[in-house]
């Protein structure tokens, strides 16, 4: 359970790691992937050109998780670190094939060749946690990880693919916007105050892409009328609770298997959609409070998805969109 | 499919049901329950209190597209008015010896006074309840399986638990008031969203769930300053979103069992009062932005949980449960 510190400024690998400032710090966040192991806390100072490419080889456990974290000035103070892609590859991975208990928190991941983040595809690393990071105008897709994983009060645009993509993920208070395939595919379990916005123009994409069980509520999610099979949500959808969001130029809002089969999708507000529910249920209560109406959101072509005070979703309990602040 | 209709007030159970009125409705829930099948409507008219207890359900419908609705009304079907069922006369108001998929729906009905579980469908799983009440049961409000959903309920002073369940119990939009066991008792929740707990009794945890994969968001937890009180005690907390929750006067806000790391949970953006800890785990590993304050609710006496415009909760982008 050590704490070590790498500054690109001043720092070298071959000091200790261990504290902060010259003769201290280490230079690389290739090197403290090296050296970590499990239970480690790793920060990361922001303000040097890390060019780096960096592939994370070392587990944690779920008891004694791995973490990095950048900060501006102090340790804690949340400020992130960007990291650009130098390589040829990606700028974060893993090539982990199982459970790997690392989380990233403040780190920017932006305009690299390939993805922002990836592990390796197929059952690669799971369990990963990445906080107020932003994985943005990447050649591929933004960030790819193993199921389980989860994505808190992250940005994810401008992507050559992909925003989000993971199986069994939670994503929470985060971005999905202008990414060239789908805003998150995979299987989302819960998606709760994103913004799902304009992603896959001109194909077949999805805003989200969900499962049984899946949980959506409070989001907003703009399809920007991708393409004539473009769904804002898309699955089964059984047992899936999908409340309080708004579903806003889509081909189908919410496109669903059996009918009555999912939990209510109950107080919606859809708007400018080719159709809003695929699948409407008979039981009287299934689309209880869905509204419709323009949201009038701010400035949705600069993707300001904030809601003004004449807006129907006022006073509704719809209450969408990302954290404040 | 055929829509049927029962009125304790004029109706006759020797009626077809098959419509409103004296010559046509039936006289009880029980004549309903008795002869329902797949896709099958019964609207339930409130002129009267039905006073119906032990009514079994013995007909599971075949699938999620043919569910078997029982839907209370006060004058014209589809209007939302409540009934009555008060199961003083017995254990329970209704029961199940099922133990299978049944896919049945109750809306705006009030399930009082039993005298052991209000609703025992133990063994029954995919059956969703909409603005109905579970009251005054001298055991557990509502007992059902797996794979059910409460929208919009009263759950509120029962002799035990509130709601127990076995896994993936969805809960939104509920208040679970003055219940002597746990208000929520599952194996895991799937999810409850924007629900109001308040008024439990003491060692009582307002979400007693397994832990695995339990949502639990912007819900106000009021534990009334009593020793033992958790909003939630999750005792394999993995894969779980505890977010934008209010927890005041309790024990302990989340119980997350230290032999399982809350790991790939999202901990985090909630209002913690008189609350400490308001986490008792080893290491929540997304922790972030709790505030340590008062909530100050408008009327916490009167039960009033909406926040005053002073609270520090109003702009910190916190948005707990039935506020609005």
């Amino acid at each position: 359970m050590t704490t070590y510190y790498v500054d690109g400024a001043v720092g070298n690998d071959i000091n200790a790691g261990t504290s902060e400032g010259a003769g201290n710090a280490w230079e690389t966040i290739g090197h403290a992937a090296t050296q970590v192991t499990s239970g480690d806390i790793v920060y990361v100072k922001a303000g040097a050109a890390y060019a780096e490419d960096v592939s994370f080889t070392v587990p944690g456990t779920s008891a004694s998780p791995i973490t990095w974290i950048g900060y501006a000035t102090t340790p804690g103070d949340n400020g992130q670190v960007v990291v650009t892609g130098a390589g040829v590859t990606h700028i974060f991975s893993s090539t982990w094939s199982s459970s790997f208990y690392n989380t990233w928190m403040n780190f920017d991941l932006s305009n690299g060749p390939s993805w922002g983040f990836i592990a390796a595809t197929g059952s690669g690393a799971s369990f990963l946690a990445f906080i107020n990071c932003r994985f943005s105008n990447n050649g591929s897709g933004g960030v790819f990880a193993g199921p389980n994983s989860l994505w808190l009060n992250c940005e994810s645009y401008g992507n050559g693919s992909t925003g989000i993509q993971g199986n069994s993920a939670r994503i929470v208070g985060c971005k999905v916007q202008n990414n060239a395939a789908n805003g998150h595919a995979g299987s989302c379990i819960v998606s709760y105050r994103n913004v799902l916005a304009q992603n896959g123009i001109g194909a077949t994409n999805y805003q989200l892409i969900g499962v049984n069980g899946t949980s959506v509520f409070g989001c907003t999610i703009d399809g920007e009328g991708s393409s004539a099979a473009a769904d804002g949500v898309y699955g089964t959808l059984s047992q899936a609770l999908i409340m309080d969001n708004i579903i806003v130029n889509c081909d189908s809002g919410i496109e669903r298997g059996t009918q009555h089969s999912a939990n209510p999708s109950v107080n919606n507000l859809f708007h400018n959609n080719l159709i809003d529910l695929s699948t409407t249920s008979a039981l009287p209560y299934d689309n209880l409070n869905d509204v419709s109406g323009d949201p009038n959101f701010a400035d949705r072509v600069g993707f300001d998805y904030a809601i003004d005070a004449g807006s129907p979703a006022v006073d509704t309990g719809i209450r969408p969109g990302c954290f404040e602040a | 499919m055929p829509t049927y209709y029962v009125d304790g007030a004029v109706g006759d159970d020797g009626n077809p049901g098959t419509s409103e009125g004296a010559s046509n409705a039936w006289a009880s829930i029980g004549k309903a329950m008795a002869t329902v099948a797949n896709g099958d409507v019964v609207y339930i008219k409130s002129t009267v209190t039905y006073s119906e207890s032990g009514v079994s359900l013995i007909t599971a419908a075949l699938n999620a597209s043919n569910y078997i609705s029982f839907i209370g009304y006060t004058s014209t079907p589809g209007d939302n008015g409540r009934i009555v069922w008060d199961g003083s006369a017995g254990t329970s108001c209704l029961t199940s010896a099922l133990v299978t998929t049944v896919y049945y729906y109750f809306a705006n009905i009030e399930f009082i006074n039993s005298s052991i579980h209000n609703v025992n469908l133990s063994g029954c799983s995919n059956v969703k309840f909409h603005n109905c009440e579970f009251s005054g049961a001298g055991g557990s409000g509502v007992l059902v399986d797996m794979d059910c959903s409460f929208v919009n309920c009263l759950v509120s002073a029962n002799g035990s638990d509130g709601i127990s369940g076995w896994t993936d119990v969805a809960c939104v939009a509920c208040v679970f008031a003055n219940n002597a066991g746990d208000a929520y008792n599952v194996l895991s929740t799937r999810v409850v969203y924007r629900c109001l707990f308040y008024g439990g009794a003491a060692s009582t945890q307002c979400i007693d769930a397994g832990g695995t994969e339990s949502n639990v968001v912007a819900c106000t937890f009021d534990g009334g300053g009593l020793a033992g009180t958790k909003a939630v005690q999750a005792t394999s907390a993995t894969r779980c979103v505890f977010v934008d929750n209010i927890m005041h006067d309790l024990d302990i806000g989340t119980d997350f069992a230290a032999a399982y790391s809350p790991f790939a949970s999202i901990v985090g953006n909630n209002i913690a009062s008189n609350t400490s800890p308001s986490h008792s785990e080893s290491g929540v590993q997304v922790g972030f932005r709790t505030l340590f304050s008062s909530p100050q609710f408008t009327d916490e006496a009167g039960s009033d949980y909406t926040l005053s415009p002073a609270s520090p909760a109003v702009g910190a982008g916190l948005l707990p449960g039935l506020t609005e």
